[in-house]
């Protein structure tokens, strides 16, 4: 097998914080993107929460297996945060902190 | 209509199946090689089955339900051809017997194993 | 693709699935036997074998309604289908509040007109709902919990396909007698072949979790419509009766007329203001061929009581595009449409999808056997493999069991049915923490492998109708019961033989077995 970070058997801390950060990180960037896909699409209430409804997990999916790939633990973490903070930012202006 | 999809489906995947080199050579014996050309043929004659294989459904279906029908054939008509190639590579043989665009094709521009003509 | 890549989503997929594996496979295993749940229903019932559906059902219904409930506001009759053999009839008096009821109100025999009084049990039901609310849960506790795991196999689901080298060139492969090679071969193979029902079925499952999974989302789902009912015609004066000798609507030739429109069987029968001539008959038909419509995709006719048309709705459209793609995923997973031939499709696509989330587990297990053994966590998957996989089936199979053998008319049997299930499990589940290997396998895939084998018999036993009669009246769905449990005991018989009955030149031999389950301490060996 591979000798890249994530597969070694050592839970270092690094480590751990980098899965979370994926999980949760992913959860609420995708949760940000689903956000502007309907504010650009202008969709209805209920068609757009049905969209967000089917959408979500392919996102979050993918958002996921983007996050899980690449050695460097601190890179993707501080990766994820700023876009959390570059997505979650000028939504909170846009829509008047409606999360 | 059932038997028809089904049949038309299993056929389509045998186009694919004969493209594997394992089991081309099942048929046309050991240093069976295809082309590229002959691969690409192989793949569309394989869809354009799985294509015609839609038609029953629908028209038994109707559009919705038909296609649906025609995904859960096309799951089982792969299936079916595992443990057929594991075990009774023979059958494989036979089935190819039928699939006369395909033994055509191969033989029109040069058959895999040219001292083994298949018949 | 990158060798990096592909090694992250190798590590990707095997965690994402193996730490919830057996919770995915329980889900998986009673969502496919909840494809027929109406089925597993009616053998659960045995009151009801005797019923035996022909053309005259409809007007059975009637005369008994007639008898029961001739000052009704409204009758409803539905009518013995394929998955049904009774009739289920309902009926709404005036001054009476509106009643939610979950199914008809009265159970009828088809053939007799007798009310069928049968016994309190979950039925099918129960694994169904087990299925995505789990059991002794908060619901929404269980749903949450189901739902991480439902993300957790979309995501193993999608890795997975990266995991796989050469993916078209081992398209059809199965190498058998490799051990590890043909448990990986078996779980690429049961997940590939039937790999647009495994996307289809976990993105729509995870879809109708989307109000207790997205917390962004406020507005409630399209859960209700569930408990649907005739909102038309608020009558609150009775209206003026006909004596029954002179109320003789053409039901028969209004039946024909519909049946003729739609080339498909009548499902129901609804008529307000029965027994006056102010009567309305309306049918709906058993096939659905719409999906986008969600629940109202079957057309609707209805008569006046001359048999003139009076409405004719065409199966319903949806409002925009993205609530027919809603809806078409719903329909597809909870496959209420389907009809005999979609439900086995779907029932076989099934059966793989549980087979790929128990030889993943599997094949996990025996490719670390050698480097790992003895270590907490390998031997924790071991006991959990045995006792959430050969554990879970030998419960489902003492449910059964439970159901039969159970009095039927004890107080409490519905809970105690379910309490047998959770025993067993458990009970497995602590025998597969002292035996998480070879013994613990060959013990409770042969305890499995009897619980259903005999299935066959215990329905010969403990129905009021035999299995020759059932056969006379067509009784298939009892019948399919018997042989798919046959057939699955069967297979667990064969595990066992390929675990602990095969010697080295594949012949039969005991002597292996004895050597299997002989421990260090004293014991009875099974001749």
């Amino acid at each position: 097998m591979s000798s890249l970070a994530l597969f070694s058997n050592t839970g270092s801390p690094m480590k751990v914080l980098r899965i979370v950060a994926a999980i949760v990180g992913g959860y609420t960037l995708t949760a940000v993107i689903c956000h502007w896909m309907l504010f650009l699409l202008s969709l209805e209430d209920r068609d757009g929460q049905l969209l967000v409804n089917i959408f979500f997990y392919i996102i979050y999916l993918v958002v996921l297996m983007v996050l899980f790939c690449g050695a460097n633990h601190r890179k993707v973490i501080v990766g994820t945060l700023v876009a959390n903070a570059v997505l979650w930012a000028p939504w909170m202006l846009v829509a008047g902190g409606n999360p | 209509m059932l038997l028809i999809a089904l049949a038309l489906s299993l056929i389509g995947f045998l186009y694919f199946a004969v493209t594997v080199k394992k089991h081309l050579q099942i048929i046309y014996g050991k240093k069976a090689r295809i082309t590229p050309a002959q691969k690409w043929i192989l793949h569309g004659l394989g869809y354009l089955h799985q294509a015609l294989a839609l038609y029953p459904c629908i028209l038994a279906w109707e559009y919705q339900v038909g296609i649906t029908v025609w995904v859960g054939i096309v799951h089982l008509t792969g299936f079916v051809l595992v443990p057929l190639l594991t075990y009774r590579p023979q059958w494989f043989n036979l089935l190819w017997q039928i699939c006369m665009p395909g033994r055509l094709c191969l033989a029109l521009t040069g058959a895999p194993n040219p001292a083994l003509k298949a018949n | 693709m990158k060798q990096g890549i592909r090694n992250s989503m190798i590590w990707l997929h095997t965690w994402s699935s193996l730490i919830l594996g057996w919770l995915l496979f329980a889900v998986f295993l009673t969502g496919t036997i909840a494809y027929f749940h109406v089925e597993v229903s009616h053998w659960m019932k045995p009151e009801r074998h005797a019923s035996a559906p022909s053309d005259d059902s409809l007007q059975v219904g009637l005369d008994y309604l007639l008898a029961t409930a001739p000052n009704a506001k409204n009758w409803e009759v539905e009518v013995p289908d394929a998955r049904n053999r009774t009739l289920g009839l309902s009926w709404e008096n005036y001054n009476e509040e509106r009643q939610r009821r979950r199914g008809p109100r009265q159970i009828v025999d088809a053939t007799t007109g007798e009310a069928i009084d049968e016994r309190e049990t979950r039925g099918g039901g129960f694994l169904y709902r087990f299925h995505f609310e789990l059991h002794h849960l908060p619901r929404r506790t269980a749903f949450t919990i189901v739902g991480i795991a439902s993300m957790m196999m979309f995501v193993g689901l999608i890795t997975g396909i990266f995991t796989r080298r050469k993916l078209f060139a081992h398209f059809f492969t199965f190498r058998p007698k490799r051990n590890l090679m043909s448990w990986i071969d078996a779980h690429v193979v049961t997940g590939l072949m039937a790999l647009p029902f495994h996307i289809m079925i976990t993105l729509s499952g995870l879809m109708l979790f989307a109000n207790t999974l997205l917390i962004l989302n406020t507005d409630d789902g399209d859960r209700r419509g569930r408990f649907g009912g005739n909102e038309r015609g608020e009558q609150v004066q009775p209206h003026s009766t006909l004596p029954p000798s002179s109320w003789t609507p053409d039901i028969a030739a209004m039946r024909a007329e519909a049946e003729r429109r739609w080339q498909s069987p009548i499902a129901e029968l609804q008529i307000e203001k029965p027994l006056s001539s102010e009567a309305t008959f309306r049918f709906s038909p058993q096939d659905q061929r719409v999906l986008t419509a969600g629940r109202g995709g079957r057309p609707e006719i209805a008569f006046d009581y001359h048999g003139n048309v009076i409405e004719e709705a065409p199966a319903g459209l949806a409002a925009s595009g993205i609530q027919a793609g809603y809806s078409s995923l719903r329909q597809l997973h909870e496959a209420h449409f389907a009809d005999t031939v979609t439900r086995w499709l779907f029932f076989f696509a099934g059966v793989l999808g549980t087979f790929m989330c128990a030889s993943g587990s599997i094949l996990w297990v025996v490719k670390r056997r050698r480097k790992q053994h003895g270590q907490a966590g390998f031997e924790l998957v071991n006991a959990l493999n045995v006792g959430g996989l050969a554990g879970l089936m030998c419960a489902v199979g003492a449910y059964f069991w439970a159901n039969r053998l159970l009095p039927a008319n004890m107080s409490g049997r519905l809970d105690w049915e379910i309490h047998v299930f959770f025993a067993v499990w458990a009970l497995c589940m602590v025998h597969a923490v002292f035996f998480r290997h070879h013994k613990g396998w060959v013990t409770q895939l042969s305890l499995g492998g009897f619980l259903f084998a005999a299935i066959p018999v215990l329905d010969a036993l403990t129905s009021p109708v035999s299995l020759w009669q059932a056969l006379m009246i067509g009784d298939w769905l009892r019948l399919g019961f018997d042989g798919i449990c046959l057939l699955f005991g069967g297979s667990l018989f064969v595990a066992v033989y390929y675990l602990a009955l095969k010697d080295k030149v594949g012949s039969f031999s005991l002597a292996n077995l004895k050597k299997a389950l002989a421990p260090r301490k004293e014991e009875e060996a099974c001749y």
